[in-house]
């Protein structure tokens, strides 16, 4: 018998279905959104935290916020941000930018895409971006609206 | 701690994309037997097994633990699975080392192992750890997510692509004296710079590659310290931190790394690092997470980390050595990896290093970090400090 072994590998795949729960805070969020084009988040009545997303408890104070709600304007800053452009398997056709923002009176960011700004030159566009800059949401007409964060852009102010 | 734990042998596979020669039981097995020998011990010496595997779906099977609990020698012993995301192997080696503190076992394994080689793009398996209602819709991945964190601390803490660039240079010369160490070769500034951008501004040599393989580490309670090896390496300093997997509030990427590290600091009694630690294994997968460790990890003021590295600080020779095995940006089998730090550490402080052998250490530090990164947070941070003499 020769030393030298043949290696094989055995193909596989997985694709499983999935429904996410939101749960009773993000549920109200999110249709919050979907109904009113509005976004709210919960607030932490003993360090006065704002977080949003919201989340029915504060993780720091170890109590229930779940009834502690707060509006916020659908304006913030960019807290920071990557133009992609690499092609990620199963994941969007590049270049895009990804961001983390801040909207106005939160604590905590969320993670976007930035739109409104000219990508045809990756080196152009990057210079454009800056970390600390205003942006806005910008809600899609009402009809379009699933309840979903995709339910908003956020661009330049 | 109520006794003290200390390192007996470590043991580690090559590291490699795709290692076509073995089965996931089989590098297990490998790195475990090094580990074994290294120690001189027998497998039937080992009283319990703690087990390190990222998300699964990178390896593309479920409970892998059962699969591979018998390569790791756990048959007829208490095994356990830890899994903290990039922080696996850094949590898989405190759980090791508090079963010895404990008092209720002697001599415990610590094995670690991830095949990411299995699936064609790990970041598509990546993307899945996100919050899947409010976060995954984005694209997110680790790099995004690290390049993110770059474009804030690049402001934050003042440094540029040239920075990161030669702290690159740096790991990958490195990993040439590291003969486990799976990306060998030698790359100038100027290749990082025009190599391919990923996401800004990570380009293709400031990131990891994706490897397969496992490292196993054995500890031992401190009356066994000096009857196995003539110089083990001493668990002076361990902790962990956990953030949540919101991101935000202040501060940049290894902050929350930091919070572990100056906890573990005080447990060893160390208060002025640059002085007393004599080389760093850190966890840094891209190499702008490295520079602001340099601040983070007080061997700087602040705003001072780009002049470390245009210094040579952190280069072998350099005062002191960050990643003499070429670390987490030439080798990253996600689960094994923080292990694997543990292990280099543990080959520093007992001389064990040959061509990567960082001269007279009496101290190292090896840190650990994963979950989902964000401005100002990672999930998981641990930090480990190993003595050639207990402390």
């Amino acid at each position: 018998m020769s030393n030298k072994v043949e290696l094989l590998s055995v193909p596989g795949e997985w694709s499983l279905p999935y429904s996410y729960s939101a749960g009773e805070t993000v549920s109200k969020f999110l249709v919050e959104i979907r109904d009113n084009a509005r976004i709210i988040a919960t607030k932490c009545p003993q360090c006065n935290r704002v977080l949003m997303p919201p989340r029915s408890y504060c993780e720091r104070c170890f109590v229930s916020i779940k009834d502690n709600w707060v509006e916020l304007p659908p304006k913030g800053t960019l807290e920071a941000f990557t133009l992609v452009t690499n092609k990620f398997e199963g994941l969007p056709d590049p270049p895009y930018v990804i961001c983390y923002i801040k909207l106005e009176g939160a604590d905590t960011t969320i993670p976007h895409f930035l739109t409104g700004v000219d990508l045809s030159d990756p080196e152009k566009a990057r210079q454009k971006i800056k970390v600390g800059m205003p942006i806005r949401l910008v809600f899609k007409d009402k009809k379009e609206r699933e309840g979903r964060m995709t339910d908003f852009r956020v661009e330049p102010a | 701690m109520a006794r003290r734990a200390v390192i007996v042998g470590t043991g580690q596979t090559k590291y490699a994309t795709k290692r076509f020669d073995k089965s996931a039981p089989d590098l297990i097995y490998e790195a475990t037997s090094r580990a074994l020998d290294d120690a001189e011990l027998k497998v039937k010496d080992i009283d319990a097994v703690v087990f390190g595997m990222a998300p699964e779906s990178l390896d593309g099977i479920n409970s892998m633990d059962k699969w591979c609990a018998d390569a790791a020698g756990a048959w007829n012993k208490p095994f356990m699975r830890v899994n903290t995301g990039g922080a696996t192997g850094g949590s898989t080696a405190l759980a090791a080392a508090y079963h010895v503190t404990s008092g209720l076992f002697n001599v415990v394994l610590a094995v670690a192992m991830e095949r990411v080689g299995e699936t064609p793009d790990a970041q598509r398996v990546l993307n899945r750890i996100y919050d899947p209602i409010l976060a995954s819709d984005f694209a997110l991945n680790i790099i995004a997510a690290i390049a993110m964190e770059t474009s804030r601390n690049m402001e934050i803490y003042g440094f540029t692509e040239q920075h990161m660039a030669m702290i690159s240079v740096k790991n990958h010369l490195n990993a040439l004296n590291n003969p486990y160490a799976h990306l060998q070769m030698k790359i100038t500034i100027e290749d990082v710079l025009k190599s391919p951008i990923v996401c800004w501004p990570l380009k293709l040599f400031d990131c990891c590659p994706r490897s397969d393989g496992a490292c196993a580490v054995i500890f031992a309670s401190e009356d066994r310290a000096g009857k196995m090896v003539p110089i083990p390496a001493w668990v002076n300093g361990m902790a962990a931190v956990t953030d949540i997997t919101v991101p935000g509030e202040t501060g940049g990427a290894g902050w929350q790394a930091a919070r572990a590290v100056w906890k573990a600091y005080k447990m060893a009694g160390i208060d002025k690092p640059r002085q007393q630690i004599q080389v760093v294994e850190a966890y840094s997968p891209f190499s702008s997470m490295e520079m602001v460790l340099y601040e983070n990890l007080g061997f700087c003021k602040p705003k001072e980390v780009a002049k470390l590295a245009e210094s040579g600080f952190g280069e072998m020779g350099g005062e002191v050595p960050f990643t003499p095995s070429g670390g987490v940006m030439c080798s990253n089998p996600i689960g094994a990896t923080a292990l694997v730090r543990v292990a280099e550490a543990a080959i520093q402080v007992m001389g064990k290093g040959d061509k990567r052998q960082v001269p007279n250490v009496k101290t190292a530090l090896a840190t650990g970090a994963g979950g989902s990164p964000g401005p100002g947070s990672g999930s998981f941070n641990t930090a480990m400090i190993l003595g050639r003499e207990p402390s």
